[in-house]
């Protein structure tokens, strides 16, 4: 485990803003010959790109159709529902309005990063009396996370 | 301050063991990141320095959010750094100095000054200008983020001094330094003295002779200007070796 | 002492003018520079008019015939306005005819201008590469095919996925940097008509304000709502074709993640700006231009008032507008000229 750790901790190492590169988005070959070259070490390492390339809506058609997750549609992003959320204050990693979009534009690879954190929503309902347009974002954190438990979150389409 | 952003960090590290950077929340992670003790007095000087710059005006006007620098950015596609979030920091620097000085330890390091963003910004901004300086500043101050950084160029500058601007495929089986040209530049340098026979005398003029050797009024430059720029200083720490061969060479000169 | 008024340009503002003028029993000379009546709309062939699809016929036909068939107005039309002395109440203006070179001179007691506004020209801009790929249109065009009914690529196949991008030759120091006030409504109109149209696309809105202002705001509401059009706040950086496909590059602010996505039509939502008549004109009447090149009203807040006694302004030479603002423009420069005859001659 102990070396496991050290490892994680030793990738890309020589990235000077390594900080700000994914842990998981960093490859490192063990070992890398090209053309009879040995390129292996730093010269080997490589960082993929976290480019989106695609806008998946098959997920959001799925919220919309649950009972509570109806009105996500009518989301523009204010982020009043954040604001006065009670858990967001004390955990910034959940985030009602964040989630709403990116479930909306289906970005994968960052739902599968906080879509977790759904279910730290204590349903006070704050934020569905402070939503401008009725979105009603404690109903869509439900159904959100009845989505993800169903598997819809994991290959969408 | 402080205090709230150490408790935030703490919660970070409870919630996001599994190593995924956290990139979709604008301005959290700074907070979090910045429970490192800074030294205050140090961020209001920096933040002067800044203001104070004579390339301040006109590399700065306001931000209005909009992303198109990001667009452009290459960074941007690897890393989790964005021009636009720099222009937002440097908008709030009077307010907020140690966000600034949190984003000159590895952010700002991302960028390599190519500049795209300033080509499309609506508002004429130069986030890659206003990198540059802060780049400046943190090799001035002798922070941590720039001696590492620097580290690498330290020795790209005892190259250039050593043996001039030119690298060639010599240089690669001779000192075995630059594997990044990839494996084919060994293939070429393989046969490279037959082959450069063949090429006419005057299109090789001044690539094998004149620019291996430095002038002695450009090391000089050289050598004030990284000397002046605290380079020199910055590396010596960690490349004390270096530093110091760079350092006789110039009293030598004298 | 002359009861005729000079309207220069055929446009919303000019019609509006000319119409209610002769209403009131004035003569109105009025000069269009184009071979056709009705401006803008007309010439780009808008489909309707924001924000409740009002066909552009119902708006502009009425204007139009009445001018086209008054005898109280007399239209000059391919001519400009070459020349004008004299002051408030007797003006002598020289009218020259473009296609035939002749010159008339006519005695007029005051003038309106309304010489409207030009799209901006996008390939001005080489980011969205426009005139340069296939499928990337300005607004302008869209709507001419939205008036046909049929939105194709280049290859006559309807686009399956869309991108507006927003803000196209507005808000940028590069190229203009005012705000053109209804191309996000107008952007907003057509992405509703082209979902009404082709049913089966999808529509994304690149933008990074929305500028839907007063009661424009219901097409903004209706869009997300009632058609699922998807907003994404950022500025596109570059526009590339891929030789099949448009390749859109730039940042969801909201997420902060860059998308680089494929789309079959990137429409440009082009701003608006002070054409060339605007300025032919300013220079003829000897009226004042401000910094972006539409004319300057002695005071910000009154636009009809040009700043030269007897000379009044309506429509978007002054600033970009709506439809609704030009049109009640022209009335108001018309009730300026009115009160000028009323202290010249008894109408």
């Amino acid at each position: 485990m102990a070396a496991e750790e050290r490892k994680k901790e030793e990738k890309g190492r020589f990235i000077a803003e390594r900080r700000y590169v994914d842990d998981q988005r960093i490859v490192e070959p063990e070992k890398l010959e090209a053309g009879g070259v040995d390129m292996s070490g730093r010269w080997g390492t490589l960082v993929l790109p976290r480019t989106i390339e695609e806008f998946d809506h098959s997920l959001f058609e799925g919220v919309k159709r649950l009972p509570r997750g109806g009105k996500v549609g009518k989301c523009w992003q204010c982020g009043n529902c954040t604001a006065v959320c009670p858990v967001a204050h004390a955990n910034p990693m959940f985030n009602p309005r964040y989630l709403i979009h990116i479930v909306r534009m289906g970005y994968q690879a960052e739902i599968e990063k906080v879509k977790d954190y759904v279910y730290l929503c204590s349903g006070c309902g704050l934020c569905s009396a402070a939503c401008p347009k009725d979105v009603d974002p404690q109903g869509v954190m439900i159904a959100l996370s009845i989505a993800f438990k169903s598997g819809r979150a994991k290959g969408g389409r | 301050m402080v205090g709230a952003s150490k408790k935030v960090a703490r919660m970070l590290q409870r919630l996001n063991p599994d190593g995924w950077h956290y990139g979709g929340l604008p301005g959290l992670q700074w907070e979090a990141e910045n429970a490192r003790e800074g030294d205050r007095a140090l961020m209001g000087r920096i933040v002067d320095e800044l203001r104070e710059d004579v390339r301040f005006e006109e590399f700065y006007h306001a931000c209005i959010n909009c992303g198109n620098c990001t667009s452009m950015c290459p960074p941007f596609r690897l890393v989790d750094f964005e021009p636009r979030i720099v222009v937002q920091k440097v908008m709030h620097a009077k307010d907020e100095p140690e966000l600034l000085y949190q984003m000159m330890d590895q952010y700002i390091w991302a960028c390599f000054q190519c500049y795209s963003c300033w080509e499309v910004c609506p508002a004429h901004n130069n986030p890659g200008g206003l990198v540059a300086m802060l780049k400046e500043i943190a090799v001035r101050h002798g922070l941590q983020s720039a001696r590492k950084t620097l580290e690498p160029y330290s020795k790209i500058l005892y190259k250039v001094m050593t043996t001039g601007t030119q690298i060639t495929p010599d240089m690669h089986t001779s000192m075995a330094l630059f594997k990044d040209w990839g494996p084919h530049k060994a293939e070429l340098s393989k046969n490279i003295r037959t082959e450069r026979a063949a090429v006419p005398v005057e299109t090789m003029a001044g690539v094998m002779d004149k620019s291996w050797r430095v002038d002695d009024s450009t090391m000089k430059e050289l050598m004030e200007i990284e000397e002046e720029a605290g380079v020199l200083d910055a590396v010596g720490g960690s490349l004390k070796d270096v530093a110091d061969m760079v350092r006789e060479a110039a009293k030598e000169m004298e | 002492m002359t009861g005729t008024v000079l309207v220069v340009g055929g446009g919303p503002a000019g019609l509006r003018a000319a119409v209610d003028l002769a209403d009131f029993g004035a003569r109105v000379l009025l000069v269009e520079k184009r071979d056709q009546l009705g401006g803008a709309p007309v010439r780009w062939k808008y489909r309707s008019l924001a924000p409740d699809f009002t066909p552009t016929e119902e708006v502009m036909g009425p204007l139009i015939g009445f001018c086209e068939s008054s005898p109280m107005v007399e239209v000059h039309k391919g001519s400009v306005v070459e020349g004008c002395e004299g002051s408030v109440g007797d003006f002598t203006v020289k009218v020259r005819n473009e296609a035939d070179g002749t010159t008339t001179e006519h005695r007029v007691s005051s003038v309106i201008v309304a010489t409207g506004f030009e799209h901006f020209d996008a390939s001005v801009d080489p980011r969205y590469a426009y005139g340069r790929a296939p499928n990337v249109i300005g607004i302008n065009e869209l709507e001419a095919m939205l008036k046909e009914g049929r939105v194709v690529g280049h290859d006559g196949r309807p686009p399956k996925r869309v991108a507006f991008i927003f803000c196209v030759g507005s808000r940028d120091r590069s190229t203009n940097p005012w705000c053109c006030t209804v191309c996000c409504g107008v952007s907003i109109k057509q992405a509703i008509e082209m979902k009404q149209t082709l049913g089966d696309v999808q529509v994304y809105m690149i933008y990074m304000d929305i500028r839907t202002v007063g009661l424009w705001e219901k097409l903004y509401w209706d869009s997300m709502e009632k058609y699922g059009i998807n907003y994404i706040r950022g500025r596109v950086g570059e526009v590339y074709y891929t030789g099949e496909k448009l390749l859109v590059k730039g940042e969801d602010t909201l997420v902060r993640g860059p998308f680089e996505v494929l789309f079959d039509m990137v429409v440009l939502a082009v701003g608006i700006e002070p054409g060339p008549g605007t300025k032919q004109a300013a220079g003829v009447l000897g009226l004042k231009l401000n910094e972006y090149g539409f004319i300057a009203p002695r005071q910000p807040n009154v636009h009809v008032d040009s700043g030269r006694d007897g000379i009044f302004l309506a429509g978007t030479c002054i600033a970009p507008m709506s439809i609704e603002e030009t049109l009640s423009e022209g009335s108001a420069a018309a009730m300026q000229a009115a009160k000028v005859l009323k202290k010249t001659v008894a109408v």
